[in-house]
């Protein structure tokens, strides 16, 4: 996951060529786009066809890219656009979901794991009352660690605007997190 | 604004529950099963790069199409429909442009640029529109006409009529091409000055996945080429519409300047 560093490292022949390749940018990135589309509401089940398109639509525009924003923000950006594609999609052919099979061999689940599955499906609920551009900001700055300008960037919009999503979406966050605490201890 | 100025993430100041949750986000991952199902329906994409020759912007793409696109191209050439046989299809609505060049046979590039038109908007509903191919580079066959019924024909001489928005596309014996291998051979044929092969592509393309993911990617392509044709003034149009419908588009600034440039 290192590609970067890789291509840093390379030797010499070539001009030097600040955009990495598309193979790179899958190394390094994958994992981090496949989290960031799933924590934008894709379901789980479409979660690899997003990704999928996230990378084709890379691919296509690698060759454009100029490198006014960082790779990274530029990957999200695109991620952030096909997840809203898919989620407004998604709104008009429902499809039925059928069970998929499990990556890895099913095991005893682990209370840890048990724990963090329930915690994240506590987090999507949540995330979920978000607006989509609330979300998108929250995603990337608490979530991801992009700073605020790269955020900005990433969901084409000013950053003051930037700004007041992610106050707003915190908001709603904090005060749902807040609901679920005080309803826990009261059961 | 510097990045010392953003608020204190809530990982590190929210409530203990709000930390909670943020870190089970944060450890989520795919499988490396579910990357690997990823990077397989990439397939030929992520190929490692091939040797740099011909200052293509992406040679390793040349390879990576060639094997799928030079087979799925050269039947689909060699099965194209008689002449002047057009096949119905039902008319449907049509989003943003059609575009009209007519180059020499197989040119490269058009020293006299033929008169050029430029169909139909957005908010136009069109209900024949004409798809039409370029002669192959190589014969200098008549155009042929597939998929839709040409309802207006242009007063003479061989000519394209890309809809980007075409109507479905007809029933072809053959497995579709997936739209990157069909897209790739044409963004090379362009920077090769093939600008026939590149429209045919395009065209097949609009075909095909009329909405596609890389209609955005066909529809640059098409304008770069009404350009490299020295049709300016279309290729203006094309642009403008593009903008509309792409606002945010990573080739507006390279068509932008292709278009100042008078290329």
């Amino acid at each position: 996951m290192h590609a970067s560093d890789d291509l840093r490292s390379t030797p010499a022949a070539a001009p030097p060529i600040a955009a990495p390749t598309f193979a790179e940018l899958y190394r390094s990135h994958a994992t981090f786009i496949w989290r960031v589309v799933r924590r934008l509401g894709v379901r789980p089940a479409d979660v690899e066809d997003v990704c999928q398109e996230v990378f084709v639509v890379v691919h296509r525009k690698l060759p454009a890219f100029e490198g006014r924003s960082s790779v990274r923000t530029w990957l999200y950006g695109i991620a952030v656009r096909c997840a809203s594609d898919h989620r407004r999609r998604a709104h008009v052919q429902r499809e039925t979901p059928t069970a998929s099979l499990a990556d890895r061999p099913i095991e005893a689940p682990q209370p840890a794991a048990v724990a963090e599955r329930e915690a994240r499906a506590v987090l999507d609920e949540i995330l979920d009352q978000l607006d989509e551009a609330k979300r998108a900001v929250f995603v990337l700055y608490e979530l991801e660690e992009l700073p605020m300008m790269e955020v900005a960037e990433a969901v084409g919009c000013p950053l003051q605007t930037a700004y007041s999503r992610l106050h707003a979406a915190r908001e709603a966050v904090e005060a749902a997190v807040g609901r679920r605490s005080a309803k826990e201890r009261s059961s | 604004m510097s990045e010392h100025d953003d608020p204190v993430r809530l990982a590190t100041g929210g409530s203990r529950d709000m930390r909670e949750l943020l870190r089970s986000a944060r450890v989520d991952e795919p499988s490396p099963l579910a990357l690997e199902r990823l990077a397989a329906r990439l397939g030929p994409t992520l190929a490692p790069p091939a040797t740099a020759t011909s200052g293509l912007a992406r040679p390793w793409l040349v390879i990576a199409a060639a094997g799928v696109i030079g087979a799925a191209s050269v039947v689909w050439w060699a099965r194209e429909p008689a002449p002047q046989r057009p096949t119905p299809v039902a008319p449907r609505p049509l989003a943003p442009t059609a575009v009209a060049a007519t180059p020499a046979p197989g040119a490269r590039s058009s020293a006299s640029p033929a008169p050029v038109t430029v169909a139909a908007t957005a908010s136009e509903p069109r209900s024949a529109p004409a798809v039409r191919r370029p002669p192959r580079p190589s014969a200098a066959a008549p155009p042929t006409v597939v998929a839709a019924p040409i309802v207006d024909p242009p007063p003479a001489g061989p000519a394209i009529v890309l809809a980007l928005e075409a109507p479905a596309a007809v029933a072809a014996p053959e497995p579709r091409p997936r739209e990157v291998d069909l897209l790739d051979p044409a963004h090379d044929a362009l920077r090769s000055r093939d600008t026939a092969r590149a429209l045919d592509l395009a065209a097949r393309h609009a075909e095909i996945y009329p909405s596609g993911a890389m209609a955005e990617e066909r529809e640059a392509i098409i304008i770069e080429a009404l350009l490299q044709l020295g049709h300016r003034e279309a290729a203006q149009a094309g642009f403008d519409r593009f903008a509309a419908r792409f606002p945010r588009s990573g080739y507006r600034s390279r068509l932008q300047r292709l278009l100042a440039a008078g290329r």
